[in-house]
């Protein structure tokens, strides 16, 4: 399973989604310029970020589905949200993409809306 | 007054003979040096005062009687002025008394226009200033203004006093002896004059003295018959007009606000639109979403696709295409600002009325080549200005063809597929055309828990009971925490 939660710390409304697909990932968001004198020395410029990191997930849900997910980004696209993933992690950040966007992906017959939808979700933690 | 004469020189002129004349004079007397003139002006008024000196208690009494007659109608008034100032300094036992009668006696009857005012106006200051004795009374028959100055601690007690006495003459029959005291106030114009009378009792005390208020109905009967006993009674009437009713509310704002939220597993819970929104009390939450979802009817049997213009209202260009591919996107693209502080915390911020744009990607594969060109044509037809899209699902949007220079590929003999991006809202009303659903409501809220009366009930004599029926509400807004158990998929 996996919740996503809003807004943090208050937190009032929560959607439930299936577990992501495989090729979820989790990075740091530091980031590092390297600068190399002409006598070869190198030189590194790093940005910690904290050691915030940043992790992605991609969805395939029904289309009601997708479309409880799209009223939840539009009410909280500005607010903290809290995440507990599929290895029951809790992280506290924010949902970073820009756009949001919903692919129609295949038919589905039996599910609610007759279709499924590909989304992705990208996060990257506040502290 | 009388003069000495301390000196006298007299000249003389004459011949040798015969008289004398004195010519000149001078004479030098003895006398003070200024004069006394002793005058009196003297008005008497005869007042016989009469002592009896074999009494022990001495008594001065004195008497004047003042009386005015105005024997004709005319507007003239009469005032009688007495001012009665008595001291008694050093006595061990006195008493001091003014009495004054005013008597008006008024026979004569009025005529239109004219009028009498009677006005009696009786000041009684008494005072004493002492320096013995124990104690001492003071007493004015009337209502009035008693003050005492002394020197060191004495037993004083003031004591106003209305007196109404009604005496009779023992006879052998009588029928009634009544006391009143009546406050009357009047208010006869229609405006909004308050006519009340107060009797206050009201005591002030000082140190360890205990004050009381005691009303004291005593009937006695000395002498004679009686019929039945007699009784006591204190009437006490309220009478209240409601002719409004008044809805109170309390509210105490602590500033302790609460959020929550819950997840109820459920087989459907992870493909149905089911958000679970709980209640908050936070001002600065965002609106939640809606619990139901939006209204997706489908389209009516042999309705497909549709490009409209204008784009609300009544379409008068209509384009018709098959539904787009599966592949379509709707994207979200919000304006927000990122920031990074020092520390490295990411903040986000974004105010809703800033923009918010929604784009449709959409392909549509087997199109014919002349539902190409009807599309193209419509397209430039209506360049650059609004037009209305009902999707697959039936909702309508309202936007703009951004890339209308799309080309379309002939990926068939006889089909082509053209792709376009539609920059737009969701128009959350019932789209144009036959998908109109009416439906008829009703809702009629009615607070039976409203009571609304005040009641004021007194019971005789002593025991008093209030009711006030009133709805009084206290909200205090607490911290909920609620432990939630996921139950992991």
């Amino acid at each position: 399973m996996f919740f996503v939660r809003a807004p943090h710390p208050s937190v009032q409304a929560t959607v439930a989604l299936p577990n992501p697909n495989w090729g979820d990932s989790v990075g740091l968001a530091s980031t590092l310029q390297v600068v190399r004198a002409m006598d070869g020395t190198r030189y590194t410029f790093v940005h910690s970020k904290g050691g915030r990191k940043r992790l992605q997930w991609d969805f395939t849900i029904a289309r009601h589905k997708a479309m409880e997910l799209r009223a939840f980004i539009k009410a909280y696209y500005r607010s903290q949200v809290q995440v507990l993933d599929h290895n029951n992690d809790t992280w506290i950040g924010y949902l970073i993409n820009n756009p949001f966007e919903h692919a129609g992906s295949g038919r589905a017959v039996n599910f609610p809306g007759g279709e499924t939808m590909d989304i992705t979700l990208e996060f990257e933690e506040a502290d | 007054m009388a003069l000495k004469v301390t000196r006298q020189f007299g000249e003389v002129m004459g011949s040798s003979e015969g008289e004398l004349r004195v010519t000149r004079q001078y004479m030098e007397v003895l006398a003070l040096s200024y004069i006394t003139y002793e005058e009196s002006v003297e008005n008497s008024l005869g007042i016989s005062d009469t002592v009896h000196l074999p009494e022990r208690h001495e008594r001065v009494e004195t008497v004047i009687s003042l009386n005015e007659t105005l024997p004709g109608e005319f507007r003239e008034g009469l005032s009688d002025s007495l001012s009665f100032i008595q001291t008694a300094t050093r006595v061990q036992t006195a008493e001091l008394e003014s009495t004054i009668e005013f008597l008006e006696d008024w026979t004569n009857y009025l005529n239109v226009g004219e009028h009498i005012s009677l006005h009696e106006s009786l000041t009684l200051t008494d005072g004493f200033e002492f320096e013995l004795g124990l104690f001492f009374m003071l007493t004015s028959p009337m209502s009035l203004s008693q003050s005492v100055v002394d020197i060191g601690p004495r037993y004083r007690t003031l004591w106003t006093r209305i007196h109404l006495h009604d005496g009779m003459p023992f006879e052998d029959k009588f029928e009634r002896l009544t006391d009143t005291f009546n406050l009357l106030d009047y208010a006869g114009r229609p405006y909004e004059v308050a006519a009340s009378s107060t009797l206050s009792l009201i005591q002030d005390a000082y140190r360890k003295q205990t004050p009381t208020t005691i009303i004291n109905f005593v009937q006695s009967l000395d002498y004679g018959k009686t019929k039945g006993l007699a009784t006591q009674e204190l009437n006490l009437e309220q009478l209240i007009d409601l002719q409004g009713d008044w809805t109170r509310t309390i509210i105490q704002t602590s500033g302790i606000e609460h959020s929550l939220t819950y997840y109820l597993p459920d087989p459907c819970d992870k493909k149905a639109y089911t958000p679970f929104v709980g209640e908050s009390t936070v001002s600065s939450n965002p609106t939640p979403p809606n619990n139901t979802p939006p209204l997706i009817q489908g389209l009516p049997d042999g309705e497909r696709f549709l490009l409209l213009h204008p784009a609300l209202g009544e379409a008068t260009d209509i384009v018709e295409l098959r539904a787009p591919n599966l592949d379509n996107r709707e994207r979200q693209a919000f304006t927000r600002i990122n920031r990074e502080t020092r520390g490295g915390k990411l903040s986000v911020f974004a105010d809703p009325t800033w923009p918010q744009v929604n784009t449709l990607v959409l392909s549509f594969s087997g199109l014919t080549k002349a539902e190409v060109e009807e599309t193209q044509e419509f397209m430039l037809v209506h360049l650059g200005e609004e037009i209305g899209i009902i999707d697959w699902e039936g909702r309508q949007w309202a936007g703009i063809v951004t890339n209308p220079n799309e080309r379309a590929v002939q990926d068939g003999k006889r089909s082509f597929t053209l792709t376009f991006e539609f920059e737009g809202v969701l128009v959350e009303t019932t789209p144009s055309g036959s998908h109109m659903i009416m439906s008829d409501g009703f809702e009629h809220v009615f607070d039976k828990a409203r009571g609304l009366s005040t009641e004021i009930t007194w019971t005789h004599f002593t025991q008093r009971w209030l009711l006030f029926p009133r709805l009084l509400e206290d909200v205090l807004g607490l911290t909920d925490e609620v432990d939630e158990e996921l139950v992991p998929a």
